[in-house]
Formats: structure tokens, C-alpha cells, sequence
């Protein structure tokens, strides 16, 4: 270490402070026995850490501290207690870089779920159809047989004509059917047919 | 200057590091014996350095900046351990303060400060020796590099090696700071 250092002094007051290794610190101690201008050196560092020690001993037993001891352990104590009180961050929550950690699973789980919403309203909608209400008929049109029963026409043209073709071919009397059952669907029978049955009923050959 | 080990008298010695373990873990009382520990001088080296002043806000600052990064810190990857830890925070607390204030504003502060020294502040007690008066301006006369190197050396007891470490000079800087300091001092007080 001694060939490190610049200059006599320096060397000095490292074997002053005791940190020279074994062997240089033996090396000094050669020249010191040897080298009177050396020896002189070495006493005047002496004095020289002496006065300054003592100086600043007095220093220190003369002049006041900017704040005692029990103040200062205090103040800081608080601080310790004030900081330690504090919660930490979560462990789990932080990376080992210390940034936050990134939410990627929910866009995803997101969009699956919106996805599946969409298609279960899709799908009801194409399995019932009959749930469907049913087309409001305009008016003045019966949209089965019963409701041209019950429209209170006088006109039996009027009420026919209002007829679907299904109704319509129910609406016609078969030959043996009940007269009663006939007559009780008097209404839907066509007008020429009526004309021709009471035509011949009131013929003179008979 | 020794600094002392022991946190009562009688009572077993712990080491810095093991009270430091104890107040990562949340001990506030292991926080408050190395506060205890180290004090008085930590407080001293940062009134010689910095001023009477700020002596007290720098030692609280570099107490918190010890619990901000008391995590980070690895005392085998460090020279010195916990005290060289120590002192290196607080001696860049009062750097931050020199840089903050601005060099020239920092030289007018000086002398201000030679001064203050001078008139004693009201309820303070009188110097009672004029050599520890005379001592006293003659520290604030320091250049702050000269400063720095000699009061870590007399209140921390650090080897030179770990004051060059601190400082961020090599080692036969500050011994040549060191001896140009005693030999200005001794100057100084002979005046």
C-alpha cells in the first residue's frame, strides 16, 4: 500500500491511524529508526493530531448541540414510527421490475362474454318463432269465421265476399246435411242458391 | 472520538446490522437505539460541516433517507457497514444543502455564518474557552473539501480508505486533505 501513497506524510498518517497492512506498517518503522528527517515528519503529525484532537474535544464539551439527545431520538423516533405505520404495497400486486401488474385476461374474458350475450339473443329469437305477436288485422276485416258471424252484416254478399276461401267452403251447405244445421248457417250460404232453392220450392207443378 | 457501542451500560452489544434487521421487520424501538447510537456524532459532524443551523433538519433528513432506502441496503457489499452508510447520507444531505443554497450564495453564508459564530445567539451559553472559540471559527475558515475530510475522520472514526469512499476521492486525497487541514487549523488557532 506505502507505494501508493504520494508523499511521507501521507504514509505517516496512515501508521498514524493504524491502517497500514503488517508489512508496511514493519517497513515504517525501519525508516523511522533510520531517517531522522522522517522521525521529524512523524513528530509533527504527532503534534499536530494532538492539538487537533484535544481542540476539538473541547470544543465538544463546551459548545451546546443544536438539540439534546432526547429530543432528537424522539423526533426521529416519530418519524420511524410514522413511516413504519404505513402500509406497504402488496407484493402480489407489483413485479419484480415494481411496475403494476397488467390486467391482460379481462379484454379478452370481455369479449368472449359479450360474444356469447349476442348469440343466446340470436338464438331465442330464432327458436320461437309463435312467440311472435300476432299481425293486427285491419279494420273491417274478420279474420275467422266466427268474428264474420259476429260482424251483424244484412248483406250476406258483403259477408261472403269478407271470407277467406277456407271459410268460404265451410260456409257452403253440403247435400245431406242436417236442414237445421243448414239453415243455422243460413248466412254463409250464396245468395243464387238460396234464390234457386225458393224458386223451386214455390214452382207450380208441384 | 469513540463512538459508542453500547446502548446501555451493562447491557449486551448489539451489533448495527442486527438492530437494522429488527427495524426492517418493524421494531420502531430498534430504530430509536440506532438513532441513540449514533446521535451525537452524526449531529456534531453535521454542525461542524454544515452549521448550528441546519444541523438538526440535515440529521432528520438523513434519518429518513436511512428508512427510505433501508431495504437496499447490503452491508456486505458495503465498506464500513452501516455507520459508513450512515455518514455518506448525511454528507450528501449537507452537499444537497451547499448545492441548493448556490456556491456564492454559499460563500456570503460562510461569512455569515463566521459571524453568527461570533455572537453568540441569545439563551445560548458563552464559549467558556477562547481556544474552543478561536477552534471553532477556524473550522468554519476550512475550505469545505478540507472540512468534510476532517470531521468525518474525528466524529465517525471511519479508516481513511472509507472516507475516500464516501467522498468520492481517491485515497491519497483526502490524506492530503487531512494533513493540509491539521496543518491550516493549527495555523489558524496560532493566530
Amino acid at each position: 500500500m506505502i507505494e501508493k501513497l504520494e508523499n511521507n506524510e501521507q504514509i505517516l498518517l496512515m501508521y498514524l491511524a493504524g491502517e497500514l497492512p503488517a508489512e508496511d506498517r514493519a517497513d515504517v518503522e525501519q525508516m523511522l529508526a533510520s531517517d531522522v528527517a522522517l522521525r521529524r515528519d512523524w513528530e509533527q503529525i504527532q503534534s499536530l493530531h494532538a492539538v487537533v484532537e484535544e481542540g476539538l474535544g473541547q470544543l465538544d464539551e463546551t459548545s451546546l448541540m443544536p438539540m439534546s439527545t432526547h429530543f432528537a431520538v424522539r423526533q426521529v423516533g416519530r418519524a420511524i414510527r410514522q413511516k413504519l405505520a404505513r402500509p406497504k404495497i402488496a407484493p402480489a400486486a407489483m413485479t419484480n421490475e415494481g411496475q403494476p401488474r397488467s390486467w391482460w385476461w379481462l379484454y379478452p374474458t370481455v369479449a368472449a362474454a359479450s360474444v356469447a350475450i349476442i348469440a343466446m339473443v340470436w338464438l331465442n329469437r330464432q327458436v320461437s318463432p309463435t312467440s311472435m305477436p300476432a299481425p293486427v288485422p285491419a279494420m273491417g276485416e274478420p279474420n275467422s269465421l266466427a268474428d264474420a258471424r259476429n260482424a251483424g252484416e244484412d248483406d250476406d254478399t258483403l259477408l261472403l265476399d269478407s271470407l277467406s276461401p277456407a271459410d268460404r267452403s265451410e260456409a257452403k251447405p253440403a247435400s245431406d246435411e242436417d236442414p237445421k244445421q243448414v239453415a243455422s248457417v243460413g248466412d254463409s250460404i250464396p245468395q243464387d242458391e238460396i234464390s234457386q232453392y225458393l224458386l223451386s220450392a214455390t214452382s207450380p207443378g208441384q | 472520538m469513540a463512538v459508542p457501542i453500547a446502548d446501555d451500560v451493562g447491557s449486551a452489544v448489539v451489533s448495527d446490522e442486527a438492530l437494522l434487521d429488527r427495524l426492517r421487520g418493524g421494531d420502531a424501538a430498534a430504530g430509536d437505539a440506532l438513532v441513540k447510537r449514533y446521535c451525537q456524532p452524526l449531529i456534531r459532524y453535521l454542525q461542524r460541516v454544515a452549521g448550528d443551523q441546519v444541523a438538526e433538519e440535515l440529521h432528520q433528513q438523513t434519518w429518513l433517507s436511512v428508512l427510505d432506502h433501508i431495504e437496499k441496503f447490503d452491508p456486505s457489499s458495503s465498506g464500513g457497514g452501516f455507520k459508513a452508510w450512515l455518514f455518506r447520507i448525511a454528507t450528501n444531505k449537507a452537499n444537497d444543502l451547499w448545492r441548493s443554497r448556490g456556491r456564492e450564495k454559499a460563500a456570503k453564508e460562510g461569512l455569515r455564518l463566521v459571524v453568527d459564530e461570533e455572537a453568540p445567539a441569545a439563551g445560548q451559553r458563552m464559549e467558556s474557552s477562547e481556544q474552543a472559540e478561536k477552534l471553532k471559527r477556524a473550522i468554519t475558515q476550512l475550505p469545505e473539501a478540507q472540512r468534510q475530510v476532517l470531521m468525518l475522520r474525528y466524529y465517525s472514526n471511519l479508516k481513511f480508505v472509507e472516507i475516500a469512499d464516501i467522498l468520492g476521492c481517491p485515497l491519497n486525497t483526502a490524506l492530503g486533505r487531512m494533513h493540509k487541514a491539521m496543518l491550516k487549523l493549527k495555523d489558524l488557532m496560532s493566530e
